[in-house]
């Protein structure tokens, strides 16, 4: 099977800054006292993840928080570098991302404008936004409200609205990121839907969640991350089964 | 095997930003348009704001210029429009830009496009603006002073490009700059006020006693008011030092704004 996306030794670290020193005033209270001068702690998201994803394979990515699953999401995305190892990803393909619905929409703007802004901010072109148009206004439901700004939409709106876009890009490896956690039950089913037929057309998709129906009821691989390593990588099953396990042990 | 390339080792390159420039125009453009539209929505006087802040600015200097300091400027009023339009075009691109990249940080955690495009667009807003009141004031005060047309006046927008072009790469500076030291706004509200005197807008340069005047020319901003003041106040082609530094101005700001952003680019998302 062809190869998506291949990682080797992948690690990536954070620097948390305490007072951080971006501010003048900070340096300068440090020059007195130690301890206003900033800290930097290190923080390992990910450390040391090995795993070849194959085309068409929908992957389902659970851990607990801070486990490291959005980060190996962001680094696929190409929002963050990777500190040491390799990460490889198809160059031509089209990565699409639903890490957070609806970021860069603005309240003033109509659904419309802002489904076009949307749209440009992912890459496409205007005639490519007009091709999508109707079927995202016909996804979201919402064909009476394009012209009323965005700020007088319920959450729920906003959620389809933004589904809907990314539902609509068409890209060929799709970064999803507990999208499923918020919305009702029917936002939900509509989202399982829309996976299932991405999966059918043979796009990768990388899935994260909390949710163990979700995962089984779309994915056919899974991982578990904790504290930033791969603990396991296989069938649905023995991942939620581990996954579960995690899950009932606290926290260290 | 399908090509595949290495996310630890991609760097952003000149060419990968321009490639990436030109395929987000779309982008580009919505943005500017957005942040137009945004302005004047649901305000009355809509594009006419824009207007106003110019002309009370003019007026107060005006009078304060004409009937307090009683400048020897003959049409004072045109001669200050010529410097204030695009000192105010210069400085509100400054202070946005210092925005661009920090208050976008959602969207860039979430979605991939070239950063550059913020601190960009900022400028083409502002340069949309300027030119909305450039084109109401330049032709009335060239009726009202009954100034002819002449040869100089064609090159207005080589040096609205050059400009331009200087205001795009402090922009970036700026845009990436806040991102790691966020005291760079307030040092940036301090550096302008005292730029605002050190440029020849409320007085011309042919003022300044001999010494000063080559550190006033000097000033990043001079070059550019003084060009214009020379092409439409003066009406003669302007000065070979002007263009001289007007164009090294401008492609080394551009250069050095280009560098800066592009070593700093890929980790402008962790520090946000």
């Amino acid at each position: 099977m062809d190869a998506a996306i291949i990682a080797e030794g992948l690690s990536k670290r954070f620097f948390l800054r305490h007072n951080r020193a971006g501010e003048l005033k900070v340096r300068f209270l440090g020059l007195f006292h130690a301890s206003k001068r900033e800290r930097v702690e290190e923080f390992w998201a990910l450390r040391d993840v090995s795993l070849s994803i194959g085309r068409g394979e929908t992957v389902g990515v659970v851990g607990r928080n801070g486990s490291g699953k959005s980060t190996f999401l962001k680094l696929v995305a190409g929002l963050h570098r990777p500190t040491t190892g390799r990460l490889l990803v198809a160059r031509a393909a089209r990565i699409g991302t639903m890490i957070e619905l609806g970021v860069g929409f603005h309240g003033e703007l109509s659904g419309r404008e802002n489904v076009f802004l949307n749209a440009s901010i992912h890459g496409l072109s205007r005639s490519e936004t007009e091709q999508i148009y109707p079927g995202v206004v016909a996804y979201s439901g919402l064909e009476h409200f394009m012209d009323v700004p965005i700020k007088n939409y319920s959450s729920g709106m906003h959620m389809r609205i933004g589904f809907a876009i990314a539902a609509n890009l068409d890209p060929d490896i799709l970064l999803l990121d507990e999208i499923f956690a918020v919305g009702d039950a029917d936002f939900q089913q509509q989202c399982i839907r829309t996976v299932t037929d991405f999966r059918a057309r043979g796009k990768t998709i990388l899935f994260v969640s909390h949710s163990a129906e979700a995962v089984r009821s779309i994915c056919d691989r899974v991982l578990v991350l904790d504290h930033g390593r791969l603990l396991y990588d296989g069938t649905v099953d023995g991942g939620l089964a581990r996954y579960a396990d995690l899950a009932a042990t606290p926290i260290r | 095997m399908t090509d595949m390339m290495d996310r630890a080792t991609e760097r952003p390159s000149i060419g990968s930003t321009i490639a990436g420039l030109i395929r987000y125009r779309e982008l580009l453009k919505n943005l500017v348009l957005k942040d137009l539209k945004l302005k004047y929505r649901g305000s009355v006087l809509g594009f006419l704001w824009s207007l106003v802040n110019p002309l009370v600015m003019i007026g107060v200097y005006a009078v304060a210029f004409t009937y307090i300091l009683r400048t020897s400027v003959e049409g004072f009023v045109f001669f200050l429009l010529l410097g204030i339009l695009p000192w105010s075009f210069f400085v509100s691109s400054a202070n946005m830009s210092t925005g661009a990249i920090i208050d976008s940080g959602s969207l860039m955690r979430s979605v991939r496009f070239p950063p550059a495009i913020l601190p960009i667009a900022t400028v083409l807003f502002n340069l949309a603006q300027y030119l909305l009141t450039i084109v109401v004031f330049l032709p009335l005060m060239l009726l009202v002073y009954r100034v002819p047309p002449s040869g100089p006046m064609l090159l207005y927008p080589i040096f609205l490009g050059l400009q331009v072009m200087f205001t795009v790469g402090i922009a970036l500076l700026l845009a990436a700059g806040t991102a790691f030291f966020r005291d760079v706004r307030h040092l940036l509200e301090i550096a302008l006020s005292i730029l605002f005197w050190l440029t020849p807008i409320v007085y011309p340069l042919t003022q300044v006693s001999a010494g000063l005047r080559g550190i006033i020319l000097l000033t990043p901003l001079s070059p550019f008011i003084v060009a214009y003041q020379q092409i439409f106040y003066y009406r003669q082609w302007p000065d070979a030092e002007v263009w001289l530094l007007a164009t090294v101005y401008a492609f080394g700001a551009l250069w050095a704004g280009v560098r800066v952003f592009l070593a700093v680019e890929d980790r402008l998302s962790e520090q946000l």
